[in-house]
C-alpha cells in the first residue's frame, strides 16, 4: 500500500485521483510459471514444492488478507512466499504470470484441489477464477468532506473491486468444456533485476490504482471488461491491454526490493 | 482436468454412456443385475423425452430428497435469510414476480429469477450464458456470486457445510443420496443433490397437454385453440424461437444427437440506433465480448408463461399483452428517459421479429392459448413443495 504493510485492520489514504480514503476488503492472487532468469538470460522454471494448501502444479496463490477486520470473506490463514526448487545457477531475475493457467482455469471449481477451491475466488458466470481479486471500500466521511457535503447522505459507501480474470470464453456446445477465452488476461511480470537471496516482490495496490477513480464504476469496480474504462489505467499497470487481453509492457504492480 | 484421451475411445465412452442413460432412464427395468441402485422413475407427462443427466450425477429419489430439502434450507445463505426457494417460489413456477430479483443482502439483480419450470431440458442455464451448460455449473452462480450477491456464500463455503453437518436430517440424508462417499459434505455434493431435485422440475399436464397430446378436444377453449394457430404461424413467427414441447429453442434431452443453443436479440431496446441495449444488461455480449452479441439473450419456456409476470429478463415488460404488443410493433419503442429508441430499427434484432398485424380478438386468442399452457398441478405439487415442517427451518 505505498510505502505501508498491507493489514485488513486500517484504511489507506491518498488511493486514486481522488486521493480517497478506503478500506481494503481482500487481497488475493495467484501465479503460475514462476522461472528464474540467469545472468545470461536462460530460464529456469521453479518447481513448485507440493503443499495441498497454496500451491498447486505450477500454480501457487498469494494471500494477504487474514480474514480480520474488513475482509470477511476471506480466510485466517495468509501466504506471502512461494516456495519451490530450482537448479544452481546465477540467477538474476525474476519471471512469472499473474493468473490460472487456461489448462486449470475452466474445471470444476467445486471439486477442484486447493488453492483452487476457494469460492471467494470462483468466477463462476465467467467459468474461471477471479486470477487477482483486491476489493476496496472508500470510507464515506473522506468523500463527504471532498464533496464539501457535510449533512447529506450519499448512500451506502462505494466498493470498487478489482477482479481480474480472463473473459470472452467460448464452451464447446457438446461437453461445455471451455475451448478458448479471446481475453486470456494472463499478465506477463518481469522484474529484471532480482536476487533470490536479498530481494522480496512487492505487490503495491497503491500503483495498481494510480489515476484511477475509485468512486467510478457505479460499485462495480473493474471486472476486466474491455468495453469498461474503469479498468483502463488498472490494466495498464498490470502489464496487460485491456482490449486484447494479452501481456503488456509498463507493468507497475509489482516491483522488487 | 487434464483429460488426454485419443479421440476414438473417447467417443465410444460417450456413445456408451448414453445408451445406459436412456435404458437406465426410461424405467423399464430390463436390467438384468438385482445389484445396481434403484431407477429413478420420471413420471414423464406424454410426449416428454427423458432429461439429459450429466454422467457423475446421477438421478436418485434419496438425491432428489436432498435436493430438495437443501432448496428449501437458510443455511444456503451467508446470512440465513435466504433459499433457493426465496427467488423461486413454486406457485409463480418458480419465479418471484419481481421485475428484478433481490438477493440475500438486498442486492438487485441487473435481471428477474428465471423460471425453474423444466429446466433439466435447457442447454444454458440463466438468461444469457453460454458458460453455463449445466445445473451443476450455474448452481454455483447464485451461491457463490459476488456481482451480484445472491445467496451470499462467497468464503463461506465451510461455515455453510458446518450448519448442514448439524441439521438432524442431514447426515443420513447424505449419506443415503451419496452412497459410498465417506464425506459427502461438500460444496459439489450439495450442487449436485439441488441440481438432481430440479431436474424433477417438469410441467407437461397444462389443459394445452391435455389438448395436444392426450386426446381431450375440449380442454382448452375455442378462443385457445385459433390462439394456437396463430401461434404456430408463419404470421406470428412465435414457434421459430418458442417451440417444441417445451416451448424454447434451447433444449436438448437424453434422446438429442445436438446440442442447440441459441440467443436472440428481439429488439427490446435500440439506445444509440447501433442495437444498443442498457449497460447492465447486455445480453450475451457480457459473456463473449462481440459487438453483434449485444442484447442477445435466450428465449425461456413458454409453459407457465401466465404466472410468470413481469417478462423479459429484465422485468421491463409487464403483461402478456404488452409483450405481444412488443412483437407485433416488430421491436419495443422508448419515446423518453436514458434508454429512449426504436427497437423495431435495432440492426442487431433477429430476422425473425418482423411484426404483425392482429386484431383484439386474435390478440385475445393468443392470450388464452398462452394461459392453456398453465399447469396447475405442478404449482402445487406436493413433490416441489417445501418440505421443512412447520417448526423446522426454514
Amino acid at each position: 500500500m505505498g510505502s505501508e504493510p498491507f493489514r485488513c485492520t486500517q484504511p489507506y489514504t491518498q488511493l486514486g485521483t481522488a486521493k480517497v480514503t478506503a478500506d481494503l476488503l481482500d487481497f488475493r492472487f495467484y501465479v503460475h510459471d514462476v522461472r528464474l532468469v540467469t545472468r545470461d538470460g536462460r530460464e529456469a522454471p521453479v518447481t513448485l514444492t507440493q503443499d495441498k494448501k497454496w500451491q498447486y502444479e505450477n500454480v501457487a496463490l498469494l494471500d494477504f488478507e487474514d480474514k480480520t477486520g474488513t475482509c470477511a470473506n476471506g480466510t485466517v490463514d495468509t501466504n506471502t512466499r512461494v516456495v519451490g526448487t530450482v537448479p544452481p545457477g546465477d540467477y538474476t531475475g525474476l519471471r512469472f504470470r499473474l493468473g490460472v493457467p487456461f489448462a486449470l482455469n475452466h474445471g470444476n471449481a467445486a471439486t477442484a484441489p486447493s488453492p483452487l477451491n476457494l469460492s471467494g475466488l470462483f468466477w463462476i458466470w465467467n467459468a474461471g477464477y477471479k486470477f487477482l481479486r483486491v476489493d476496496a471500500r472508500v470510507q464515506q466521511r473522506a468523500l463527504l468532506a471532498d464533496a464539501g457535503d457535510a449533512g447529506g447522505d450519499a448512500g451506502a459507501p462505494p466498493v470498487f473491486p478489482v477482479h481480474i480474470g480472463s473473459t470472452g470464453c467460448q464452451g464447446d456446445a457438446q461437453d461445455g468444456g471451455v475451448t478458448d477465452c479471446s481475453r486470456r488476461n494472463v499478465a506477463d511480470i518481469e522484474l529484471a533485476s532480482f536476487d533470490v537471496t536479498k530481494n522480496k516482490v512487492v505487490v503495491d495496490y497503491a500503483a495498481l490504482v494510480a489515476g484511477t477513480e475509485l468512486t467510478a464504476g457505479g460499485g462495480m469496480g473493474c471486472m476486466s471488461s474491455p468495453e469498461d474504462a474503469t479498468c483502463k489505467e488498472i490494466f495498464a499497470h498490470l502489464g496487460l491491454d485491456l482490449a486484447s487481453g494479452k501481456p503488456a509492457a509498463g507493468q507497475a504492480f509489482f516491483r522488487a526490493e | 482436468m487434464k483429460r488426454a484421451l485419443p479421440a476414438l475411445p473417447a467417443l465410444a465412452t460417450a456413445f456408451a454412456a448414453s445408451a445406459v442413460a436412456w435404458l437406465g432412464c426410461g424405467g423399464s427395468s430390463s436390467s438384468p443385475s438385482d445389484s445396481k441402485p434403484k431407477e429413478y422413475e420420471w413420471k414423464l407427462p406424454q410426449g416428454f423425452p427423458v432429461p439429459k443427466v450429466p454422467e457423475d450425477n446421477p438421478m436418485s429419489q434419496d438425491k432428489v430428497d436432498l435436493g430438495r430439502h437443501l432448496f428449501y434450507d437458510t443455511r444456503l445463505s451467508g446470512n440465513g435469510t435466504y433459499s433457493c426457494s426465496s427467488c423461486h417460489v413454486q406457485e409463480k413456477a418458480f419465479t418471484d414476480g419481481r421485475r428484478r430479483a433481490l438477493g440475500s443482502t438486498n442486492e438487485t439483480h441487473p435481471r428477474g429469477s428465471m423460471s425453474l419450470t423444466n429446466v433439466a431440458y435447457a442447454t444454458t442455464l440463466a438468461w444469457a450464458n453460454d458458460l453455463l451448460t449445466s445445473l451443476e455449473k450455474q448452481t454455483m452462480v447464485p451461491m457463490f456470486g459476488e456481482t451480484p450477491v445472491e445467496l451470499g456464500l462467497a468464503g463461506q463455503e465451510a461455515q455453510m457445510l458446518e450448519r448442514l453437518r448439524a441439521e438432524p436430517y442431514y447426515p443420513a440424508a447424505f449419506a443415503r443420496a451419496f452412497p459410498g462417499d465417506p464425506e459427502p459434505f461438500t460444496t459439489q455434493r450439495v450442487v449436485q443433490a439441488i441440481s438432481a431435485f430440479e431436474r424433477t422440475m417438469i410441467s407437461g399436464q397444462s389443459p394445452y397437454d391435455r389438448f395436444a397430446f392426450q386426446g381431450d378436444k375440449n380442454a382448452i377453449s375455442e378462443s385457445a385453440k385459433r390462439g394456437r394457430d396463430l401461434f404456430f404461424s408463419e404470421t406470428l413467427e412465435c414457434f421459430h424461437c418458442h417451440g417444441n414441447f417445451n416451448f424454447s429453442d434451447s433444449i436438448s434431452h437424453s434422446g438429442s444427437a445436438f446440442t442447440e443453443t441459441m440467443f436472440h436479440n428481439t429488439g427490446l431496446y435500440n439506445i444509440d440506433g447501433k442495437g444498443a441495449f442498457p449497460p447492465d444488461n447486455v445480453g450475451l455480449m457480457e459473456i463473449s465480448h462481440k459487438d453483434s452479441d449485444m442484447g442477445r439473450f435466450k428465449a425461456p419456456t413458454l409453459r407457465n408463461i401466465a404466472v410468470t409476470a413481469p417478462y423479459m429478463h429484465d422485468g421491463s415488460v409487464s403483461t402478456l399483452e404488452e409483450a405481444l404488443d412488443h412483437y407485433a410493433a416488430a421491436g419495443r419503442t422508448i419515446t423518453t428517459g436514458p434508454y429512449a429508441g426504436n427497437g423495431s430499427k435495432s440492426p442487431l434484432k433477429s430476422d425473425l421479429v418482423v411484426g404483425f398485424v392482429i386484431t383484439a380478438e386474435q390478440k385475445a386468442d393468443v392470450i388464452h392459448f398462452l394461459e392453456s399452457l398453465t399447469d396447475t398441478e405442478f404449482l402445487h405439487d406436493p413433490r416441489f413443495s417445501n418440505p421443512w415442517t412447520a417448526g423446522e427451518r426454514p
